[in-house]
Order: C-alpha cells, then structure tokens, then sequence
C-alpha cells in the first residue's frame, strides 16, 4: 500500500496528468456504462490516433519554447492536394499505381515546404514562432480551400483508404501508425544526440550555443518535424474521412494544443515527453468521446478545453515566479 | 555636526552567506565635494553603493544623510531622498523624447483632462540642460543621441528630482575623450552648485583630476581615505593592491611549447582595440584588468559567441574562418564563462545531462544514438574527476547544487572534451576555499598535458601565484605581456588603471 | 538647439515611410484598374469597412505598445455582439447598447489584464486560452444559432449621417482621434511606450507597470467590444463564427501600420489607420475587380507574413 501512495505521490508531482486521467477514466467507468465496452475502448484509441500524431509534432515546437499555428493548414492543404492527385475520377494519377504513392510523398513533402518556411522565418529572420506560424496558417489554409473552391474531393483509391480503417494482423492501421510514431519520437527524444539538444536549447539556447550545439540547425529541425507529421497526421485523417476536405482539421487546433500542454510539455520549453503528449491525447479524446456519450453540447466541452489550458498555464506560471 | 556634510556613514557591515563583503566602512561627503571611490573588482566598491541606494539592506552601521537618519528600504527611497544613481546601463527609454524621459515617472498634467503640460516640461527640462551647458534639444529622442548626451540626460533627471548627491559607476567606459571632458566640467558645475558628487572609478588619472578626496576599498575595509592633494597615483595603487600574500598557490615548472592559439589585431568598435596576443602549449597565461577592460568581451570574441569587426584567430596553425562555438569546440577550444548561471548551465537540468552536453557529439552512434553506457562513464569520470558533490547526477538538477560545485559542473562539462586551449573566464568566483586549489590543481595538470591555458580572473594574488605570464588589458587593449619573474602588485594595478605614465617601466 | 544625432541608416526611410508609399501604390493601382474606387462612394464605403476593424485596432495598439498582444479580439467581439444584439433586438436604444458593448469587451480585457500583470503568465498563451473559453461561452449562450440585430440601435447606427457621414464612420474616427490623443499626450499614453521599450528600467523608475499594463488589456478589450457591436449592427446579424480569427486582422493592420511587435513603436494616427485602410483597400480592390473570393485569405496570410518580416527585420527580436 505504501508503494502504491508513494508512487501516486510521486506521479502528482512529475505528471499530474496521468493521475488525472486515470481518475477521469475510473469516473467515467462509472458514471457512463457504455463506456467501458471493448468495442467503445478500441474506437478510441483508433480516433485518438491522429491527433497522437499530430500532437508529437507540435510537441516538438512547443518543447523549444515556440509555437506552430499552421498545422492544421498543412493537414488541410496535403489532404486537398494529396487527394486530387489520387482521385478515382478526374485524378491527376488516377487509375495509375503510382497514384498512391506519388500522393503520399506529395502530402509529405508539402508539410516540409511549409514548416521549412515557418523554419527559415523563425529561426533566420527572427519573426515570433506565433506570428509567423499564424500567417503560414492562413496562406495555405487560404490556399487549400483556393485550391478546391471549398469542395470536398472523395473517390479515393483503396490503398490509401485502407489507411484509415483496415486491419494488418487485427490491429487498425491507425493505431500501428500512431505506435510507429510514438516509438520513434520517444527513441528520438531520449535516445539520440538531438534529443538531448532539443531539451538543452528548449531550456537555455544560450547556454546550449555555448556549449557547442547547433541551436539554429536543432530549432530548424523542430519545425521540419512538426510540419512532416502534420502531413503524416492529415494523411491519415483523410483516409478515415475517405475524402480531401480544406476543411479538415480547422476546429482541432486547439485540441492539439490542448493535448500537449496537459500532458505536460512546458509552453515555456525545455520540459516534457513524449509519453505525456499521449496521455494528453489520449484524454482530450476520451473527454470528446465521453462527455458526447453523456450528450453534452460542444461549445461545453470547448470552453472545458479553453479552461484547462488556461489554468495549466496559470499554474506554469505562478509556479515559475516562486522560483 | 558638521552642517555641511551632506551624506555620512558609520562603520558599514555586510556579508552575503558567511563572506564578509564590508567592514566597518565609514565615509563622509560634503556639499559641493567630489569624492572619488577607487578599488579592485570585489573590493565593495558596488555592494556599498547598494547598501546607499536601496537595493540591499546593511547587516549594521548606520547611515544619515542632511543630519538625519537614513534608512532607505527600496531603491524609491533613495531616489525620494534625492541620491541619484548614474549606472553603466542608462535607466532610459530610446524612444522617447528628452523631456519625457526626465519627467517620466511624474509628469506635469494641466487641466481636468490631465493632458500633459509639454510648454512646461520644455521650459523646465530645457533649462535644466542649460544649467548643464548642454545644448540638446530636448524634444529629440534619446535612442538618436549618443552616449555622452544620453548620460547628460540621465544626469538631468537627477537634478530635476532634486539630487543632493549623485553618484557616478565607472561613467567614462563608453565616452570619447570629448565627452569625457565635457562630463568633467559638468561635474564641476554641479560641485558650484553645492551638489555632491560620490565618482567610481578605477582611471586613477581621472579621479586625481576631478575629485576632492579619494577612499581607497580594498576586500571590504577603508584603507584611506585623503583629499587628492596629498595623495599619488603609486600610493593609492599601492593601497588598493598592497595586500600580505599569504596564500600559497601551487605553481608547476613547466616548459612552454609553440603557439598554438595566436590572435591577432582583434577590433571590436569600442571594446577591442587591435588587440593580439600568442597562448602556447603547457602555457597558463593570466589576463588581469578592471571592470569594463573587455577581458570576457575578448575571450568571447575569440571564441566565437560574440562577432568582432576585424582581426583573425589562428588555432593550431589554421586560421579559424567563420568563428563560432562549434568550430572553435571541434579545434580543441574549452570556454568558461564569466555567468555560470546565464551562460555555463542548463539549470533546470541534471548534473548529468549538463556534464555531457558538449560531450555529446562523441557519443553519438550510429543513428545519433546515445551511447548510454559511454555516456555514464564520461559522467561518473567528471564527477571523480572534479570531486563534485551530489546526491544523483541522474535526478538532481544543477540549480540545488552550492555555488562551488555548479562551477565544478562547468569545468567538468569541458574537461571532458580534453581541450587543447582552455579559456576560463572567473572560475573561482563565488567558489569556495578548498574548491579553488582543487581548480587550481586541475589548470595545471591539464597544463603539464600540454594544453593551452588562459585564465581570465580579478583576483591578482591567484593570478600571481598560477601563472606563467599576465597579460594586463585596459580599455580594450593589451598593455603588457609580464613574464613570471616580473610579477609585481603595483606593477600589475600600474597597467591596469592605465592613463598617463603608465608605459614608462 | 543643436542635436548630435547619430547617423540614420538609409534603410530607415524605406521603414518609416515605407507605408504611405505603399498606400499610395496601392490606391493609384486600383484607381487605374476601376475608376469606381475612388468613387467618393467608394472611398466612404471603405471607412465604413474599415470602421469595426479600425476600432478593435485602436485597443489593440495600447496592448503591443506595451509588449503584449491579445488574441482574444475576436472572440470578444462575439461575445459582446451576442450578448448586446439580445439586448438591442428587445428594444434597447444606443446608450445602453453601447454601454453593454463597451462593458462586456471591458469585463473580458479586464481578466487578460490579471491574469497577464498580475500571475505573469505569457501573454499570448493567456489571451489564447481565453479565445477558446469566450467563443464556447458565445456558442453556449447564442444557442449556436444566428441572433438578429435589429431594434433602434441598430436602426441609428446603420442610418444615421451627419452632414453625409455614416454614423459608425464619425464613431470610428473620433476613436482613431481620441487613441492617438491619449497615446501623446497623456502619461498613461507615453509610460506605455517606456513600459514597451524597457520594462526593466520603468519598474526601476517607478512607473507602475502592473496597473499600466492592466489597463491597456481593459481598453484593448472594450475597444474589442466597441468593434463587435459595430460589426454585428453593419450586418444586421451574429453568425455562430462572427469575428473567428479577427484578432489576427487586427494585428496585421496594426504592425503593418509601423506598430511593432517587440513594443515601445508605432502610431495610430497616422501608423495603424493607414495600416487598417490598407487591407480594407486589398479587400475592396479585390471584389471590385472581381478576384477569387477563395484568394482573400490567401492574400491576407501575404500580406501579414510580409508585413511581420519588415517588422522583424527593422526591430531585430529574439531567437525562437
């Protein structure tokens, strides 16, 4: 029993999220019957995959101290080209082999090209992370319903639909894709040489240029990553939806922010896990599911996402003047 | 009472955690005197002005100021008083006006809409610099002005609030001779108009000329204190450095080898002054001087943090191209910086994490992978190495850890790599006793490996007793290359205050 | 009076001039491809566009003078339409619909202006998080459905003129007009800018910064207010995404109008008016010539990036 109390005591301390979490789960168990259905569990988990995704990548801005408001654009923007390269009907490639393909490194390479923009303007010009982010956001937000005259693309080819609802060995695509992710962040993070700069620049980059580590080369890479993963990310959400949409993603920006502040990640840098930004998604995305179940209307639950991101940052901040 | 001593202290204590930083340091300023307050680096020259102005509070003394007792609890309470303080950073706003920047904190407001009164502030700031002999505009804004204007304004400030007694911190770094002369007579105007003047700064030469009376500090106690007239340059050199060297410091034979690190004509608009200088191998090589000299400017210059105008640096025999830390680490560089706090340590990590950090290049595999087990060597042989004390490298953040050893930390951060050249910029600042032989020990076994040492520090003793040969900077030049057998205190303070005569032995 | 200045690069002319000359390329441009632009119809029309826009800019520029920013523009002007249009459709006449406005925008500057002096909490995370919560609460409280605008307030608003200026026209520029006042000649107005240059040195000069900044979050968010009810009246309604993303608007206008982002720079009058009448211009122009609807956004995006990198480029910030 001691061990038990010690470890919760020390979990408060390090990730309060976790014990959050896991007190929100057992409440809902509950509170809520449905919930606990097998069938219910997996589905979260499959619907929490993508934000998954998306929240390592911008776990990975935020970590340094800055912020990525595009990433919802590069999910919009590489569904819609992404999509009218494979389309079934009038398809650039469309009936081609290649077209899956070619679509997916397209997608991919879209999501570099704009975070390397983000990048260059961060990092060479100087511009403010929120700023710059948010002006990225609009261009190729703005360029993605451009692009399609705000129409929905769909008809697309198996292979990339398979993505988002097939099975490989029973377990959905969606989460082995996610898994592969989070393995690969977390070995990054931890494991590697970059890990250790993005933690050290995150945290002090004068320190860290000091001594030696490539702080310009580190944050350009961050933001590489963030745009790559958004892509990653608003890949597999199109092949769930089935379709190419400019409006994919609009509304879960906040949920991506949400996911990697609660699960820990400092806005101010330096501190947070790879681990804990799946925590955080993982309970962004039981609250939307539960408080659905329950029926709670969804301006409820935005204003319950602002507030907790709002007291997290409140509490990060009074914490930093005590010390 | 005197009624004509404006500002008077008695027997002044403070120490900060078991250091005693003052000791019984008494002064008295009269009206309309200029009195000149010269010391080394960490004599008390700065905690005593903060102790007048409000910014640390005394552990005992007493104070009185105009006859009365004076006790000032924040920095407000001093400037209410009417003691003005004039520092190296200029408490100004670059984009405001002159006049709105002297009337900043009150402005004068006219009718019930309160809109500020701009004839009035005009008139009045305008005769205040007219007082001063300036001829500034009062409506141009201070980010156009340059830095001997931008002073007067400052100046202006003071005497608009009313100032009995303002006190000037090393006020000519950044001026031209000019504007130097034009401060001088500045301050002799304000002496006529019964204003006191308290004047820091080690230009012994400057503060022969303005002042009344000079008080030499040295480690926290008043070693004199005369009117200028019967006092020399070599006698108050003499007191600010004529110390017993009691302590002993190792000091290894060593045969230096051939120059390894040369740097030559190194200028930096107003820091450096085509400075050049060799380091050889198995060489420590000391660099004195005082405040502002541009000592750290110029080991982060050679280094690569901070850029220069003109000049190159030559390691190994190779002229470094574009300086930066990285290039310099991958030649054989080690630099310590002055702000271990700011600058040498990642504080919210772990010691381990930041033993390793410029380590961590060499232990990249494959993948950039970390080698986890070298990385644990590397840091239990720091550790050893250096003697740090804590708990658990793995958990415990650096910023728990005593001074002397978050230093410790930094040294093994860099001892790690080996280096060829070791630039150490104050490493035994805020270190303890013991801690410092240890350092000492370390500089010079890395020295007897053949390594390139330059040992930035204040403290003259420890660079007499360590060193192979000083190099002594002053306003941004290097004016003497001393060889061991030539080490002497006043010799040494001689070239560092600089000035007239100064280049005759 | 002599004043040794030091010298001025000759790029700062480009910087601080650049602005009209580009106003000036961009009227003349448009003036060539439709005669109609400057039409004093048209002309009129743009400063009745600009007006809610233009008035939001106005708080908004107190905040950045100051070093901090407010993203929570656009989600007030929601909540303060929402709430005052209810009101205004029951029969509530100006004053008080004015006053709700004004309040409700104020009530919200108000906890940013805490939350940000007060707990330091950094100030784009702060009005960012209130963003989100206030355009739930709308949602919640509208029922997400349109509210109409209708009533006397909103009849004098959109019909009245004085001497053939609408009414929100005069409203807008009587701000513009107070804001640069209160901004020059007042000493809240000038401890802003020092506030915004040097924070460091106003704590130590005495300048109370915590109340300063306070209040500059309270005008910014009734201005915010002030600019929804001018919207929402213009329309006649308060669409569930009424002013979603506005406050980046905002900030465009006012950094390209030369206020910068790192603080202490920058006019109103004639900065951030110029700054507001330029997008509204883009906008104009464009439906005129009959651009791309689907293009607006990205034109904006451009505009924003370029006009942020000038910003950055003449006031060198931080690394981030």
């Amino acid at each position: 029993m001691n061990r038990v109390l010690s470890l919760a005591r020390n979990t408060y301390r390090e990730r309060p999220i976790v014990l959050v979490l896991v007190g929100y789960v057992i409440a809902s168990l509950l509170i809520v019957p449905q919930f606990a259905s097998p069938k219910n569990l997996l589905d979260i988990l499959v619907q929490s995959s993508d934000l998954i995704i998306l929240s390592i990548g911008l776990g990975f801005v935020i970590l340094n101290g800055g912020i990525d408001f595009s990433v919802t654009a590069v999910t919009a923007l590489a569904s819609v080209v992404g999509a009218s390269i494979m389309n079934l009907d009038t398809g650039f490639l469309a009936h081609s082999p290649f077209g899956f393909p070619v679509a997916m490194l397209v997608m991919l390479l879209i999501g570099l090209a704009v975070a390397a923009i983000n990048g260059l303007s961060v990092v060479f010009l100087k511009m403010p992370s929120f700023i710059a982010t948010m002006a990225t956001s609009l261009v190729f937000g703005g360029a993605a319903v451009y692009y399609t005259r705000s129409a929905t693309i769909t008809n697309l080819p198996r292979a990339f639909t398979f993505m988002g609802d097939g099975t490989v060995v029973g377990i959905p695509f969606p989460i082995i894709l996610a898994a592969v992710v989070v393995l690969v962040a977390q070995y990054a993070l931890s494991s590697t040489v970059f890990g250790r700069n993005v933690y050290a620049v995150g945290s002090n980059p004068k320190a860290s240029f000091i001594s030696g580590v490539p702080v310009k080369k580190t944050i350009f890479i961050l933001f590489l990553l963030s745009g790559f993963l958004a892509a990653l990310g608003g890949a597999l959400m199109s092949a769930r939806l089935g379709a190419g949409t400019p409006a994919l993603g609009q509304e879960r920006l906040m949920d991506i922010v949400a996911a990697v502040i609660i699960g820990g990640t400092s806005i101010f840098g330096g501190s947070g896990t790879v681990l804990g930004t799946v925590a955080g998604a993982l309970f962004i995305t039981i609250l939307n599911n539960s408080l659905n179940l329950v029926g709670i209307p969804w301006y409820m639950v935005i204003i319950v996402k602002g507030a907790v991101i709002f007291f997290i940052a409140l509490f990060d901040a009074v914490r930093r003047l005590r010390r | 009472m005197d009624a004509d001593i404006v500002l008077r202290l008695e027997n002044i204590d403070k120490s900060f955690s078991s250091v005693k930083v003052l000791e019984g340091v008494s002064l008295s300023l009269r009206r309309g005197s200029v009195l000149g307050l010269v010391g080394e680096n960490g004599a008390g020259k700065s905690t005593l002005m903060n102790i007048l102005g409000g910014v640390v509070q005394k552990d005992s003394g007493e104070m009185f100021y105009g006859g009365k007792k004076y006790a000032p609890r924040e920095p407000m309470d001093a400037t209410r008083a009417g003691i003005a303080f004039i520092h190296q950073e200029l408490n100004l706003f670059t984009n405001l006006s002159v006049m709105e920047n002297i009337f900043i904190e009150a402005f004068p407001k006219k009718s019930f809409l309160r809109i500020l009164d701009t004839s009035l502030m005009k008139k009045t700031a305008s005769r205040i610099l007219e007082q001063l002999g300036e001829n500034i505009s009062v409506s141009s804004t201070v980010g156009d002005l340059p830095m001997g204007c931008r002073q007067m304004v400052e100046i202006a400030k003071a005497l608009h609030v009313d100032g009995k007694v303002i006190i000037f911190d090393e006020p000519t770094t950044s001026l031209s001779n000019k504007e130097k002369d034009k401060l001088f007579q500045v301050i002799r105007s304000l002496k006529e108009r019964g204003v006191s003047v308290i004047y820091i700064s080690h230009i012994i030469d400057d503060v022969l000329t303005l002042c009344n009376q000079v008080m030499v500090l040295r480690d926290g106690k008043v070693i004199g204190t005369d009117a200028v007239g019967n006092l020399t340059k070599e006698q108050i050199i003499h007191m600010m450095v004529g110390r017993e060297l009691t302590r002993l410091f190792p000091y290894v034979e060593k045969k230096p080898g051939a120059p390894f690190l040369e740097v030559a004509n190194l200028c930096r608009e107003n820091v450096l002054r085509d400075v050049s200088f060799q380091l050889r191998k198995g060489e420590i090589v000391g660099l004195f001087g005082l405040m502002g000299a541009g000592r750290s400017e110029l080991a982060r210059a050679v280094f690569g943090v901070d850029a220069f105008d003109s000049g190159h640096v030559t390691i190994g025999g190779q002229r470094v191209e574009s300086l930066s830390p990285v290039s310099s680490i991958e030649k054989g560089v080690s630099f310590i910086t002055e702000n271990r706090r700011e600058e040498g340590l990642i504080m919210s990590k772990t010691v381990r994490d930041n033993l390793v950090l410029v380590y961590l290049k060499r232990l990249g595999g494959k993948l950039m992978s970390v080698n986890k087990a070298e990385e644990e060597r590397a840091s239990e042989r720091a550790i050893t190495d250096v003697k740090i004390k804590t708990y658990d490298k793995n958990t415990q953040a650096v910023a728990s850890l005593s001074g002397g050893n978050q230093q410790k930390v930094v040294i093994g951060k860099w001892l790690l790599m080996e280096p060829q050249v070791f630039i150490l910029d104050e490493p035994t600042r805020g270190v303890d006793v013991g801690a410092k032989l240890e350092i000492y020990n370390y500089v010079n076994a890395l020295a007897l490996r053949g390594s390139a040492i330059l040992f930035i520090s204040s403290e003259m003793e420890e660079l007499m007793g360590v060193c192979d040969r000083i190099l002594v900077m002053t306003q941004g030049e290097i004016a003497v290359d001393l060889p061991r057998a030539d080490f002497d205190q006043e010799r040494l303070m001689k070239y560092a205050v600089g000035g007239k005569g100064c280049y005759d032995n | 009076m002599t004043t040794r200045a030091a010298s001025v690069h000759p790029l700062e002319y480009f910087y601080r001039y650049g602005l009209y000359f580009v106003f000036g390329v961009l009227v003349l441009v448009f003036s060539l491809i439709t005669s109609r632009f400057y039409d004093p119809d048209n002309i009129i029309n743009i400063l009745q566009q600009s007006a809610a826009i233009g008035i939001a800019v106005v708080g908004m520029v107190f905040v950045i003078l100051a070093g901090g920013i407010d993203l929570s523009a656009g989600s007030t002007m929601y909540i303060a339409a929402t709430i005052t249009a209810y009101f205004a459709s029951r029969g509530a006449g100006l004053v008080p619909a004015l006053l709700i406005s004004l309040a409700t925008g104020a009530m919200i500057g108000a906890l940013n202006g805490l939350v940000i002096s007060r707990w330091r909490v950094v100030p784009f995370i702060a009005t960012l998080a209130v963003q989100i919560i206030l355009r739930g609460l709308g949602s919640a409280i509208s029922g997400q459905t349109l509210i109409y605008f209708t009533g006397p307030a909103q009849d004098f608003l959109t019909q009245t003129a004085v001497l053939g200026i609408p009414v929100i026209t005069i409203i807008f520029l009587l701000i513009v007009g107070v804001g640069q006042f209160v901004l020059v000649k007042t000493s809240f107005g000038r401890q802003l800018f020092a506030i915004g240059n040097n924070a460091a040195a106003a704590e130590k000069v005495g300048i109370n910064v915590k109340g300063k900044l306070f209040t500059a979050y309270l005008i910014a968010g009734a201005m915010a207010g002030l600019s929804g009810l001018i919207s929402s009246a213009q329309v006649g309604a308060v669409t569930p995404d009424f002013g979603r993303g506005s406050e980046f608007l905002v900030i465009s206008a006012a950094v390209l109008g030369g206020v910068s982002l790192f603080g202490g720079k920058g006019r109103i009058f004639p900065g951030a008016l110029i700054g507001v009448l330029i997008i509204t211009c883009i906008e104009n122009g464009l439906v005129l010539v009959g651009a791309n609807p689907y293009s607006y956004t990205v034109v904006r995006g451009l505009v924003i990036f370029l006009a942020v990198m000038v910003d950055c480029v003449r006031n060198k910030g931080e690394l981030r």
